[in-house]
């Protein structure tokens, strides 16, 4: 739902807001990586192999904290945000 | 699908914050810190302040003097009411939601009339008694019996954890009329107007937080009560409470969501006026990025409550357990934004002066009642497991 408001704002040509954004690019990311985390732990020995998919989402998703602005500059944006309210 | 509110929605919030903050705020801390006398008496001034005000009639009908909004609309309101006073949320809810709700949803026209007006004007106030000393999440062993002797039903039993049960003129009680039947046909839901014999409340418990609002234990012993007094039909009971519940839940992470919007909002305010080594200590990466997680959380919380309330509108037969993540989320965002909230206040965070105090008791509630997180998360599992199963 943070994504598909970030869709919204921008299909319903609004100016970009840089607390949707942030909100959605921080959770997102960190969630992504605690939820592959709980998968590979659920797939036990299995998910710690190549044979599984499960080792790749996880490779995959420590990417969501870092590219595109790290987990840390959203934070850094939605504080600063807050600051002049 | 629009993640914009409607004007009229829009103008539900700024009128419930301009009269809430002017209203019912001020008197949050005086109801936390009040003897259970005085919360009696000071709670049911709030509920028929808010009454006036239209908050209580939002999910009823018009007919009995409500206004019939949708849910959304309601989540907006309650968290303007729960970020002024968690407590006045709660008893609110309790009358109109849970009392309410079930006897709009259920009950017959001769029942809703008696009923629905006072409710909706603040001068009847409802609770909802299904908890028992035995029976919390497994709601289905409750041991309270119903017994039918002639035209009139005898009850048999002892409720516990009843919001509003100090102050309530009507009480809406679960009984097993046939424990052979099992939960699904055999429990019934009984109406029981205050002074009815055999019908009493014990004394208030002291709680951790939500010491604004009452809670105490009803008790039945050889209550007699008419056929008129059954809610819609003997044996329907279980599936109402459920249904009831699944309202309950999307109020009590809108309870969350105030609490939380509260402690951001007065921790980002001191945090930009309170200043150590220099500076102002939100230029501090510590807790700037504390404010910032309270803020991803409580809006992601918004965002959930938001989506349950318009699924349950929608009719989505994804609603239950879209309140149930709902409700998990909110409630631990809550507890973890009040933490927060306390560590950034320090000091004076811990003493009752600030409100940050009052509000990290308030939030643990959350985790509790309308059905624990790990009940939450049984039934979440349950319906994702049922999904894949074929």
């Amino acid at each position: 739902m943070v994504v598909y408001r970030v869709a919204h704002d921008k299909d319903s040509g609004k100016p970009l807001n840089h607390m949707h954004t942030s909100i959605a690019k921080a959770i997102v990311g960190d969630w992504g990586m605690k939820a592959a985390s709980d998968a590979v732990q659920i797939f036990g020995g299995y998910g710690y192999i190549h044979e599984y998919p499960i080792e790749r989402f996880l490779r995959d998703a420590k990417l969501g904290q870092i590219g595109g602005g790290t987990s840390e500059m959203q934070r850094f944006i939605i504080s600063r945000i807050l600051s002049y309210f | 699908m629009n993640y914009d509110l409607t004007p009229e929605q829009l103008s539900i919030k700024e009128n419930f914050s301009k009269f809430c903050t002017k209203e019912i705020e001020p008197r949050a801390q005086i109801l936390d810190h009040a003897t259970h006398e005085e919360v009696d008496k000071l709670i049911k001034e709030n509920i028929k302040m808010l009454a006036g005000i239209g908050y209580l009639g939002m999910g009823h009908d018009e007919a009995y003097g409500g206004t019939n909004l949708d849910l959304i609309s309601q989540a907006i309101a309650g968290e303007e009411v729960a970020g002024a006073c968690a407590s006045t949320f709660l008893s609110c809810g309790a009358s109109s939601g849970l009392f309410g709700v079930p006897v709009k949803l259920f009950g017959t026209d001769a029942q809703k009339k008696k009923y629905l007006p006072g409710i909706i004007k603040g001068d009847l106030i409802g609770c909802f008694g299904l908890t028992e000393p035995g029976a919390g999440s497994d709601a289905a062993s409750i041991k309270t019996s119903a017994v039918k002797k002639g035209d009139k039903w005898i009850l048999n039993g002892t409720k516990t954890f009843i919001t509003n049960a100090t102050i309530a003129d009507v009480a809406l009680v679960f009984a097993y009329n046939d424990k052979s039947k099992g939960p699904g046909t055999g429990v019934t839901c009984f109406l029981i107007d205050k002074g009815t014999r055999g019908f009493s409340v014990s004394k208030p418990f002291d709680k951790m937080g939500f010491r604004g609002s009452p809670t105490a234990e009803l008790i039945l012993e050889d209550c007699e009560v008419p056929e008129g007094a059954v809610l819609g039909a003997v044996g329907n009971g279980f599936i109402q409470a459920m249904q009831t519940l699944e309202y309950g839940r999307i109020g009590m992470a809108t309870v969350c969501l105030g609490i939380a919007a509260k402690c951001l909002q007065y921790a980002n305010k001191y945090s930009k006026e309170r200043n150590a080594f220099g500076k102002p200590i939100n230029r501090f990466q510590e807790v700037s990025f504390k404010l910032a997680d309270m803020m991803i959380l409580s809006d992601v919380s918004r965002l959930l409550i938001y989506q349950a309330a318009w699924a349950k509108e929608m009719k989505n037969p994804e609603s239950a357990v879209l309140a149930s993540v709902a409700k998990v989320w909110a409630s631990e965002a809550a507890t973890q934004i009040s933490s927060m909230a306390v560590q950034i206040f320090g000091g004076y965070g811990y003493i009752k002066e600030f409100p940050v105090e009052r509000l990290y008791r308030d939030a643990k509630l959350g985790e509790i009642g309308e059905g624990t997180s790990e009940i939450q998360r049984v039934m979440i599992a349950k319906d994702l497991i049922r999904k894949y199963a074929a």
